[in-house]
């Protein structure tokens, strides 16, 4: 009997080391577990609070006056300072997005480095000029790209420190003509971006590509084998690029199609007189209005290089691409014109042999169709000279496309029209187009910004890391640097309206990418009901052991807990008996 | 697979090139060992029109010889070929999804991979597989709720991601998946209600499965019947199966909710399941979205105004304002005082349940504005669950034919 309990006890715990052994899976689970769960499964969320700053950032509110240089044809010095001084006074600041300032005498050197210069005004004298005041867009003109406007024909007052000028003096003086003109150029309110135009992108592919509709069916050296597109380039497209620096880092990709079939066959004609040399009736093929929207054939044509660009390593992966078509149609549909331009004159038209269709597709590029194209005899190459005209359409859909705003009809002189200026971008309309990207880029940052927060807050599964929050703050900075104190510390003269530009450019950089940074994604939301139905079959099966084991021992505790309380009664027993026994000894 | 592949080959018809489409196919059907017709994938069980190799029409090329003069014509409509896919396998995971719809892409993505749209761009979603109360499966161990895809949209509309968007799913109980979805200007379709099941259209016995779905045999051969310079609108789309026919009146009466009185589109009784359509938070008239603006790439072109014959005298002049917009038939007055035009729409990204604001003539003349300046942008994200039915019952059918091939010998 002894021997048997004392096998049984070294063979099975003490009961107390047995309750431990089954409480410790329990607790070991809950006290390093469910910690372990929660660090595992918890999302990363960092105070985005660095975004209610930018709240007080107000669209498009850009301070910095883009200063203009007022310079005077001819004598007079004294007057122009007077001039310039009263104006700034006339026109409130309020009302105004520049500020006048005199040409200084060193200014004449900084003419020649190729970038765009500031925009600056030219007084000229009422009496050998028109008196409405006009922009100088003829290139050979050595006032090329300024305002030509009206001197006064009156005296000016000398104005002291304090004084402010009369109404009619303002009025004589020309504010309000100033005022008009300049409003047209530089509006108070920055022109938004066009519809037609691509949306703000530092990096930009043009790719112009030649398109022979089918090669085959010229004859031999009919078809354009090649074009001088390197030379057409430089000419026409390099000083748009050049001038357009500041804002936009372009890629320009050239390629040349053999066959580019249409999806569609163009209605035809017959003209009398069509222009060319013994030729007094003809047909011409037609394309239609929905037919041109459905000209660019995408599906047939390989249009684009990205590939070979990718290969070469150039960063080309999000880069809005704007193309540039030159199409020739085949032999047998010339002259291929569209509809549009035959319409309303009957029989009459004339296609002379330089005519080009032309029409732009917006935020896409646009295509240019000679009627009859050019091409060198002996090797079928096209010069830059004989794309003379499809390159300069180029160049101004390429401007359009680009954002950039055309000058004001108003201040265009009838003259003038006619030009075709190497440089078409005017100071005034890059200041303009700073001024709209200035805008576009702060209220792009801010709206980023505020939806990060917004989505943060409205998304709970939205994790928020630290590179998230140190790109908003970065950006945050930026905006609040362009915006903010630095202004008041140093009014740099050279920095202005430029140093505002890279700083919102920065910011609304920064804020994209923080809100496309790619540990932005949240995964995932799940119901309750699939975490129940995760978590049961993986913990039931574990924790059924575990409970059984428990159970028992609480059934074995509360036996045992009853089987003493028995004992002791009849311990208590024994001893009554056995007083009972000594009182009767 | 068929059912994406079809409509793949469909918008792609109608003009959308392959770089503005992502398609997402999680199996090679058709080049499974296991294809009794290798290389190809058929969406009928005439087989007349491959999805996948050549893409070549049979029916369109006989046509084609029966009318030579017509053979110029005829060039683009067999011209679809070879399938660019551009998430494949195990690539086509909920978190690529969920990537690709935001945006947030690891930077070493090539650009085939994004889904590079801004605000004046639309998107067509098109969803097909396996599919239950709120979610769809992706790749048998995984899927997407309702949930994720609702805020992935909202995630969308606060970038300005899109600037109309369509969602179509094609799975069991399909009208669920798009219930949470809560960001403006976005109309959703479905195949069939809840507690309710998607159906195939019909089997191919050769192969020996079920080839495509019913719902998207339909709709594609609706959009078969349009082209590009189609002026067909979304409520011919949603007319689709004759409202003339009387069970669609029926139905129109007792299901108020799946068919509100414009959008009584599909017919039942031939889908076997009842589409549903949500379009409260769609702001524009269904008469005046075309078909195109979600299913085809149709540029808007513009010519200058004072070109028109001045381009035929030879003259190119410099700054001209007026654009003539070929299609819409009026003039658009572009550069310098284009103003403010979009401000009117952006401001519409922070209230995003209050569609009321939409109301009013400020929106459709964003709509004409927007639409008719962006058609050239179309994007698509088509994304699909592959493996079918093809490789599912594929052992069933092999049987038969060995039988067959014996009775033979």
């Amino acid at each position: 009997m002894s021997s048997a309990t004392a096998i049984e006890s070294t063979i099975n715990p003490s009961s107390k080391s047995r309750i431990l052994t089954i409480l410790s899976f329990p607790v070991i689970a809950l006290a390093f577990g469910i910690p372990w769960w929660m660090h595992t499964t918890s999302i990363e969320r960092r105070s985005l609070a660095a975004i209610g700053t930018v709240r007080g950032i107000q669209e498009g509110w850009i301070e910095e006056k883009v200063v203009v240089r007022v310079e005077q044809e001819g004598e007079g010095g004294g007057d122009v300072l007077r001039w310039t001084r009263m104006m700034n006074v006339c026109v409130p600041a309020e009302r105004r997005a520049w500020e006048l300032d005199i040409v200084e005498g060193s200014r004449e050197g900084s003419e020649d480095d190729g970038a765009v210069q500031s925009p600056h005004i030219k007084l000229v004298n009422q009496a050998a000029y028109p008196v409405l005041p006009y922009v100088d867009i003829v290139p050979s003109s050595p006032s090329f790209g300024a305002l030509m406007f009206p001197a006064p024909a009156i005296p000016l007052r000398h104005l002291g420190e304090h004084s402010i000028p009369r109404p009619d003096e303002c009025k004589a003086a020309g504010s309000d003509k100033l005022f008009d003109a300049m409003e047209a150029l530089l509006p108070l309110q920055p022109w938004t971006l066009p519809g037609h135009a691509i949306k703000y992108a530092e990096n930009v592919t043009f790719s112009f590509v030649l398109l022979n509709e089918d090669a085959s069916a010229d004859k031999g050296s009919r078809m354009a084998r090649g074009w001088d597109v390197e030379d057409a380039l430089r000419t026409y497209i390099q000083p748009v690029v050049a001038a357009l620096e500041p804002f936009h880092t372009v890629t320009i990709e050239s390629q040349i199609l053999y066959h580019a079939p249409l999806k569609f066959v163009p209605g035809s004609r017959m003209l009398h007189n069509t222009g060319l040399p013994n030729d007094t009736e003809s047909k011409v093929w037609t394309v239609s209005d929905t037919q041109a929207s459905g000209f660019v054939n995408t599906e047939q044509w390989t249009l684009g290089t990205l590939v070979e660009a990718f290969l070469e390593r150039v960063r080309v992966t999000n880069n809005p691409v704007l193309r540039f078509l030159l199409f020739l149609p085949k032999a047998g549909r010339r002259p291929l014109v569209l509809e549009e331009s035959l319409r309303g004159d009957g029989e009459a038209v004339t296609i002379p042999p330089t005519a080009i269709s032309t029409f732009r597709i917006p935020q896409f590029g646009s295509v240019v169709i000679p009627a009859y194209p050019e091409r060198q005899e002996e090797d079928g190459y096209m010069s830059s000279h004989q794309m003379r005209q499809a390159f300069t359409v180029f160049r101004r859909d390429l401007l359009q496309l680009l954002g950039v705003p055309s000058l004001p009809e108003t201040l265009c002189r009838d003259d003038a029209s006619n030009a075709d200026p190497g440089l078409i971008i005017t100071p005034w309309q890059f200041s303009s187009l700073l001024r709209t990207h200035v805008q576009a880029t702060t209220i792009s940052a801010v709206d980023t910004l505020t939806s990060i927060s917004r989505l943060v807050s409205r998304i709970r599964e939205m994790p928020v890391g630290k590179e998230v929050v140190g790109d908003v703050e970065s950006s945050v900075d930026a905006l609040t640097e362009a915006f903010g104190k630095r202004r008041k510390s140093s009014r740099a003269a050279d920095e202005g309206l430029m140093g505002v530009w890279e700083k919102t450019k920065r910011a609304s950089a920064l804020a994209d990418r923080a809100f496309f940074n790619p540990s932005m994604v949240g995964l995932l939301y799940f119901p309750d009901e699939h975490k129940y139905a995760v978590y049961a079959p993986l913990f039931a099966p574990i924790s059924v052991p575990v409970i059984v084991a428990i159970i028992k021992e609480v059934k074995r505790w509360r036996k045992k807990r009853k089987a003493r309380r028995t004992q002791g009664v009849e311990v208590n027993r024994n001893k009554l008996v056995v007083s009972r026994q000594e009182k009767a000894i | 697979m068929a059912n994406t592949l079809g409509m793949y080959r469909t918008v792609k018809r109608l003009g959308i090139p392959d770089s503005q489409i992502i398609l997402m196919l999680a199996d090679d059907v058709a080049c499974n060992p296991r294809n009794g017709f290798p290389g190809a994938i058929y969406a009928n069980s005439g087989r007349q029109l491959d999805l996948y190799g050549s893409g070549v029409d049979t029916k369109a090329a006989n046509d084609e010889e029966d009318q030579p003069e017509q053979d110029e014509a005829q060039e683009g409509v067999k011209g679809v070929e070879g399938v660019e896919v551009d998430y494949r396998g195990y690539e086509v995971n909920v978190e690529n999804f969920l990537r690709v719809l935001t945006g947030r892409l690891p930077p070493h993505m090539p650009p085939s991979k994004h889904l590079l749209t801004d605000s004046s761009s639309n998107i067509f979603i098109y969803l097909t597989g396996h599919g239950g109360d709120g979610f769809l499966k992706f790749q048998d161990n995984e899927e997407i709720g309702s949930r994720d895809l609702g805020d992935a949209v909202g995630q969308m509309w606060e970038k300005q991601r899109y600037n109309k968007m369509m969602v179509m799913v094609d799975t069991c109980q399909a009208n669920t998946m798009y219930q949470d979805i809560y960001s403006p200007n976005v109309i959703a379709t479905g195949s069939s209600q809840l507690g309710e099941n998607s159906y195939s259209h019909h089997n191919d016995m050769d192969i020996g499965v079920a080839v495509i779905d019913s719902f998207t045999h339909y709709v594609l051969q609706y959009l078969e019947g349009i082209d590009k310079g189609s002026k067909a609108t979304m409520q011919d789309f949603v007319r689709l199966r004759g409202s003339d026919q009387p069970t669609v009146k029926k139905f129109l009466i007792f299901l108020p909710v799946f068919f509100q009185t414009q959008f009584n589109i599909y017919d039942p009784e031939k889908i076997k399941s009842h589409p549903g359509i949500r379009k409260d938070l769609f702001p524009f008239d269904l008469q005046q979205t075309l078909v195109t603006d979600f299913f085809g790439g149709v540029s808007h072109v513009q010519i200058p105004l004072s070109h028109g014959n001045a381009s035929l005298r030879g003259g190119v002049t410099n700054g001209t304002d007026i654009w003539y917009d070929l299609a819409e038939g009026e003039g658009i007055r572009t550069g310098l005082p284009a103003a403010a035009t979009n401000r009117g729409e952006r401001s519409l990204s922070s209230p995003v349940s209050d569609t009321s604001s939409f109301n009013g003539s400020s929106t459709s003349k964003a709509h004409d504005l927007s639409s008719s300046l962006t058609r050239s942008q179309d994007w698509l994200v088509v994304f699909a669950l592959g493996l079918l039915f093809f490789t599912l019952s594929w052992t069933t059918s092999r049987p038969g034919r060995l039988s067959r091939k014996v009775k033979n010998e």
